[in-house]
């Protein structure tokens, strides 16, 4: 109901369009088919998602502004069926406020529609604010992100673009000379889950900088990252340290960081080398759900304490570009393939093939398969 | 998708700078000179080809003999030290902005919601197959630095009397071109056509400035269109739908808060 009701008032923004209203509507509609298989292939599952997003947002004059991001996926097959919880993780909305709602859910079909993006801001000379629900991207890497304290996210979650947004309060200030201050507030409906933290960003010698300093759940943070490069290569870094809060004498705090180099040639190949330390790490490694499992933190954004990534990226032509990288991490041993290609058929229309696959030493030293998914992707875009 | 998103910025980043060394080119096109020598026809195109500042919307068709795809951007340069670039079209990309502050370059992706700080190393990047290298751009820029210009018997091109000033590198000038030839109308003052030759002399890409007009109110070329010799069918097209010249804009327009609000 409550879904209904901020439905409505998302749709009630298009009603007071004057002369300085700006309307912005897009979207896309994806079909995502996926056959997942370990070693054995005579147990391939296959699912198809059918993923629709519609973004709307609106301006009034030069101060009001309103954002709403609607998702609507359609999930069939095998993996509904046979993944436990299925229905009930992603009928789920886990923010502050409930915007999400299944309309079906049968032992082999899901239909669920949620607002990932639902937010009213107001422009004012050097700023803005922004309550409801938003994405505050403080991440600065491509793959893992320990300043991201708001939105973390798994970056093996490739049909999930946009990434979760965040019922949060935010304001922030741009000064001259590039430099600026956010602070954000995220409520929880428990003490021990509220978010909020304040980050001053600056550009100097080239780079930008950020500091940061709040409070993560049960833990006081303190971060920095930077962007800048070394030579022609760029150079990109973060840094969070959590201490937990209750009984800091007894408990030991722990550190993310992640770092990596990128590179474009002048024959259109691009490369990145990073890598990330999560010390909070269980560096034990059980089953491949702990990487595609969608519940990770910026204290342990993987399961591996250390790990290596490396990504190769050729534009063959405007219209097809092929992507190649190798994950390892070395004290769980485990190694992932992703192979990514994609290719342009028409203005706005893609087709995308991506392969995830997942190896590690098993207890007689060799590695063995822990899961594959091969991914074709059709997406139009509006 | 990070992944693929990080595809993607490569893409348009590549793109950018290509429009960037489009613009320049165009504006290049505005050269003038009476009489004087050759570096002095180029520094005073150099001068003029920027403005003070410039706003504009351009169209840039990129042709293959198997297909074809077009995009819209919105243009805002000040000087030589400050762009701003957002795709308008297609719908897949519309918003993507990239934004230079002198040798800095970042992209700003609305999908991810994400400001992203490129690496130099990208700004000398070919990008999309197409005909523009990001060489061109920073050279073109720096004509008269990096070469020695002198100026050969008139030619003509397309009916048009035209200056021929023939350019080649300096010492130790680093330069991907071993010669560059332009073609420069007597009566307006327009690079009508160029010629970029390789270091064995063979040309590699010709520009050609396809439509004159009075637009922004100089008389300036608002089409052109760049061909790779060595690869027939395979052309860029590039129209000015609109350029509004010497426009006060604020240094601070040209930053990366800004670059997350312009429309």
């Amino acid at each position: 109901m409550r879904f209904a009701t901020l439905f409505c008032f998302g749709l009630s923004g298009t009603m007071f369009g004057q002369d300085s209203t700006r309307i912005d509507f897009s979207g896309y509609v994806k079909n995502l088919q996926t056959l997942s298989f370990t070693d054995n292939v005579d147990s391939i599952l296959l699912t198809n998602l059918i993923h629709n997003r519609i973004n709307f947002s609106l301006q009034k004059g030069k101060h009001f502004f309103f954002n709403a991001g609607l998702r609507n996926l359609i999930f069939t097959g095998d993996q509904v069926k046979y993944t436990p919880r299925f229905n009930k993780t992603l009928s789920h909305d886990n923010g502050y406020l409930d915007l999400t709602n299944g309309w079906a859910q049968t032992n082999s079909l899901l239909f669920v529609s949620t607002f990932d993006r639902l937010n009213i801001g107001w422009n004012f000379k050097n700023g803005s604010v922004q309550v409801g629900r938003q994405r505050i991207n403080w991440g600065i890497n491509p793959f893992w992100n320990p300043n991201d304290i708001f939105n973390t996210f798994n970056f093996l979650n490739f049909d999930y673009t946009e990434r979760p947004g965040i019922d949060a309060a935010r304001v922030s200030f741009n000064f001259k000379s590039q430099s600026n201050l956010e602070i954000a507030i995220a409520p929880a409906k428990n003490d021990s889950s509220i978010i909020g933290a304040i980050k001053y960003g600056f550009n100097k010698w080239g780079y930008d900088f950020q500091l940061l300093a709040g409070n993560y759940r049960t833990d006081i943070v303190g971060g920095f990252g930077f962007a800048g490069n070394i030579k022609e290569a760029g150079w990109k870094s973060e840094v969070t340290y959590f201490q937990p809060r209750k009984n800091n004498y007894e408990s030991t705090g722990s550190i993310s960081v992640s770092s990596g180099i990128d590179y474009g040639f002048r024959n259109g190949w691009y490369l990145n080398g990073s890598f990330l330390y999560n010390s909070a790490a269980s560096n034990q490694l059980y089953a491949i759900a702990q990487l595609t499992s969608f519940q990770i933190t910026p204290k342990t954004l993987m399961p591996s304490r250390l790990n290596f990534l490396v990504q190769a990226v050729k534009t063959f032509t405007p219209l097809f570009i092929g992507n190649f990288s190798i994950l390892y991490s070395p004290k769980v041993n485990l190694l992932a393939i992703l192979p990514y290609l994609s290719y342009s058929i028409r203005e706005n229309w893609d087709l995308d093939l991506v392969i995830q696959s997942f190896f590690a030493k098993n207890a007689n030293g060799d590695f063995s398969t822990l899961g594959n998914s091969v991914n074709l992707r059709l997406k139009w875009s509006f | 998708m990070e992944k693929n998103s990080q595809a993607n910025t490569i893409n348009e980043m590549k793109l950018f700078k290509s429009i960037i060394n489009t613009i320049f080119f165009c504006l290049s096109c505005l050269l003038v000179g009476f009489g004087q020598t050759s570096d002095e026809i180029i520094k005073k195109s150099e001068d003029n080809m920027r403005g003070k500042t410039l706003r504009g919307t351009m169209n840039i068709k990129t042709i293959r003999p198997t297909w074809s795809r077009e995009m819209s951007v919105n243009i805002w340069l000040k000087g030589n030290d400050y762009a701003m670039i957002l795709v308008k079209s297609p719908d897949r990309d519309k918003g993507i902005t990239y934004l230079r502050r002198k040798k800095e370059l970042w992209n700003w992706m609305p999908i991810l919601e994400k400001t992203i700080k490129l690496p130099p190393s990208m700004m000398s990047q070919a990008w999309m197959g197409t005909d523009f290298s990001n060489d061109y751009l920073v050279k073109e820029s720096s004509l008269t630095t990096d070469f020695e210009s002198v100026l050969q018997k008139d030619s003509t091109v397309d009916s048009r009397v035209c200056w021929k000033v023939v350019l080649t590198p300096k010492e130790n000038a680093a330069v991907v071109w071993g010669k560059v030839v332009l073609f420069i109308d007597k009566t307006d003052y327009l690079q009508l056509r160029n010629e970029y030759y390789d270091e064995d002399g063979s040309v590699l890409n010709v520009a050609h400035a396809t439509e004159i007009q009075k637009m922004g109110g100089r008389t300036i070329v608002t089409s052109l269109e760049m061909k790779l010799t060595e690869k027939a069918g395979n052309k860029t097209i590039i129209t000015y739908q609109s350029i509004v010249f010497d426009e006060m804009i604020d240094d601070n327009f040209f930053s990366t808060a800004n670059m997350k609000q312009i429309k």
